[in-house]
């Protein structure tokens, strides 16, 4: 296969990060990418004067995705709960699951259609892809597949190529040594990078923003805001505007039990919806953002003792996501299937990235609450201490794009010549091609 | 007669209580509250039942809300109450020997509409035609300034595109020969570009 200039690559690699909630998409030449949410709305149980007013092709496929699209079409379909499918769930799409996998296939058709090319000297994208480290093999032939359909109608697919979302936010951060803590609102995957990522030192947490979620829901529901509480906004409103990350959770609780007015806090929802944290309950502003970070305390016992949160272990193909590890233990754990020999290189730069990692210190806190990067110090030190002196942490640049830019300059420096090796899970696979 | 029109004008002051505004002729005006009555007094020695018929119809043709013709009472068998009473004209008879007594109103006469006045078609055509004019220059003003604003972004966008372009232009070049600085200083690009 013949090698694309760098003009060319510098015009026509186009990046898809396929998110849970979020898919970023747009060639090497936007700024930042289009963003849509991963889903679609099937147009099942459609009234039959609807159907006359939808357009033929949007009819035949029996689904629409885009943000826009979507909506549009909300109040055309009976049954909205059954018909809207989220088609990953911690960044993976079932075998089995052909509901998620039309979607994910009308996305990837909606994504590329976005950008026509009218260039004659136009081959075809050359489409780089990250998906989320834990995802199985068959989900790399899936796309790929994906793919081969979509070209195989507009011609307009040259090559396409996979990398997981850690590897892609390194490339992004410009970091070859370093581990990748990303942390979604399913779960938190640790990945050690060192000029490749390390598969064998990846480690899943099965718990992340959603867990923080469930802690704000359980305090909002016992401070008697149950009604509210059950909206999932109010929930992720109040949890960005209340949760603290703290110090130390002994000394914050202690210290929020006998000064309460210093940690009483207000949330204005709307302007008739106001939420008040009162003295007897502050302390409980400490376990929103402990939950992410370590939930073996005892003051998370009496939640999951009633079931009202569920930290458990679970399994995606052969990686299992730990429930209760705690994230120290977990980057020590990943560190250990680094060579001794770099191990000190990839500890030095520990970088965080996704929502699950975005907690403010209130001014006045800052002798009990502190921000992720903090955290991970303190819990590193906690450990370890000759380690922790020598760990470099901090946050990506920009936490919603990341992934997206590195998938842009991987698909741009990766040669043609490398042909797709399902074995290292590397290379471009060429549409139409015999790999 | 000058009895006559002396009994007339007292029944219609004084027994009607209308109240007299002038006397032109045989045309007498009144005004009955806020309406206005014309009555025509028509005493002669002799009636010709042509002349009465002319009195009639220009008593129809003044400006009234109601009209009458007086008459004396010998001229009455010459006058047909039906085409009074067709027409809404009022009828009075008077008969000089009796005093006032011999005033009678015979047929009350009917409220008519104006008669329209007299339209000057000429004016109204030329008031119609100025109002036109002015509001046909002020529509092609509008659309003057309309349509020369929308050429004006027009050029302007494209005056805009094309500079864009040509900085585009510029600036591809420039990546062309080293890449964006985010890519050319990125140390994955070397290392994944080895892997080929």
């Amino acid at each position: 296969m013949a090698e694309l200039s760098d003009s060319y690559r510098l015009k026509y690699v186009f990046g898809i990060d396929f998110g849970t909630s979020y898919t970023k998409y747009g060639p090497i030449t936007l700024a930042e990418p289009n963003v849509v949410q991963t889903r679609g709305l099937f147009l099942r149980d459609v009234p039959e004067s609807v159907k006359m007013r939808i357009p033929p092709d949007v009819l035949s496929r029996g689904l629409v995705v885009g943000d826009e699209e979507v909506r549009n079409y909300l109040s055309s379909v009976r049954d909205v709960q059954r018909n809207m499918k989220y088609p990953l769930k911690d960044g993976i799409a079932r075998r089995d699951d052909e509901d998620a996998w039309s979607v994910l296939r009308e996305l990837a058709r909606y994504v590329l259609a976005q950008f026509p090319v009218a260039d004659p000297e136009f081959k075809g994208w050359l489409v780089s892809m990250a998906l989320s480290a834990l995802a199985p093999d068959y989900m790399y032939r899936g796309f790929f597949d994906i793919l081969e359909k979509i070209s195989a109608e507009s011609k307009s697919i040259y090559a396409a190529t996979v990398l997981p979302q850690p590897l892609a936010v390194a490339i992004a951060e410009n970091a070859v040594n370093c581990v990748i803590v990303e942390g979604g609102h399913g779960n938190i995957q640790v990945a050690p990078i060192s000029y490749a990522m390390i598969r064998e030192g990846l480690v899943a947490l099965n718990r992340g923003g959603a867990e923080a979620n469930a802690v704000t829901r359980e305090v909002l529901k016992d401070m008697g805001y149950g009604d509210v509480a059950r909206e999932e906004y109010v929930v992720e409103t109040v949890k960005r505007a209340v949760g603290l990350v703290p110090r130390g959770l002994g000394q914050a609780i202690a210290a929020a039990r006998s000064n309460p007015d210093k940690f009483t806090a207000k949330v204005r929802l709307s302007p008739i919806v106001e939420i008040e944290i009162p003295k007897e309950y502050a302390w409980t502003r400490f376990l929103i953002g402990e939950i992410v970070f370590n939930p073996r305390h005892e003051e998370f016992k009496s939640y999951i003792d009633q079931s009202r949160i569920r930290i458990e272990d679970a399994v995606i193909g052969d990686v299992t996501l730990y429930g209760e590890m705690d994230l120290a233990s977990a980057i020590i754990s990943s560190l250990r299937s680094v060579s001794v020999e770099v191990q000190d290189r990839v500890a030095s730069n520990v970088i965080l990235s996704g929502g699950a990692f975005k907690w403010d210190v209130p001014a006045g806190l800052e002798e009990y609450a502190v921000n992720s990067v903090e955290k991970i110090k303190l819990m590193l030190g906690e450990v370890n201490r000759e380690l922790a002196a020598k760990v470099g942490v901090r946050l990506v640049k920009e936490p919603q794009y990341s992934a997206w830019r590195g998938a842009v300059i991987y698909g741009y420096a990766l040669p043609l010549s490398l042909k797709w090796d399902n074995i290292n899970k590397e290379g471009w696979y060429i549409i139409g091609g015999t790999s | 007669m000058e009895l006559a029109r002396y009994l007339l004008i007292r029944y219609l002051t004084e027994v009607l209580g209308f109240k007299l505004e002038s006397e032109r002729g045989d045309d007498l005006a009144l005004l009955d509250g806020a309406n206005r009555v014309s009555v025509k007094a028509y005493f002669a020695d002799i009636y010709e039942e042509a002349e009465i018929y002319k009195k009639i119809n220009e008593l129809l043709q003044q400006d009234c809300d109601k009209a009458y013709i007086a008459l004396a009472k010998d001229a009455l068998p010459l006058v047909d109450p039906k085409h009074l009473k067709a027409l809404g004209v009022g009828l009075i008879s008077v008969d000089p020997s009796r005093g006032l007594e011999g005033v009678e109103l015979r047929m009350p006469a009917r409220a008519r509409p104006r008669p329209a006045q007299q339209v000057d078609l000429s004016k109204i055509l030329g008031a119609v035609n100025a109002a036109v004019a002015e509001a046909v220059s002020r529509e092609s003003k509008r659309i003057e300034e309309e349509v020369f604003k929308k050429l004006k972004s027009y050029v302007d966008k494209a005056l805009e595109d094309v500079r864009r372009e040509l900085a585009a232009g510029k600036a591809e070049q420039r990546t062309e020969q080293r890449g964006p600085p985010s890519i050319a200083e990125n140390e994955w690009v070397k290392l994944i570009r080895r892997r080929g």
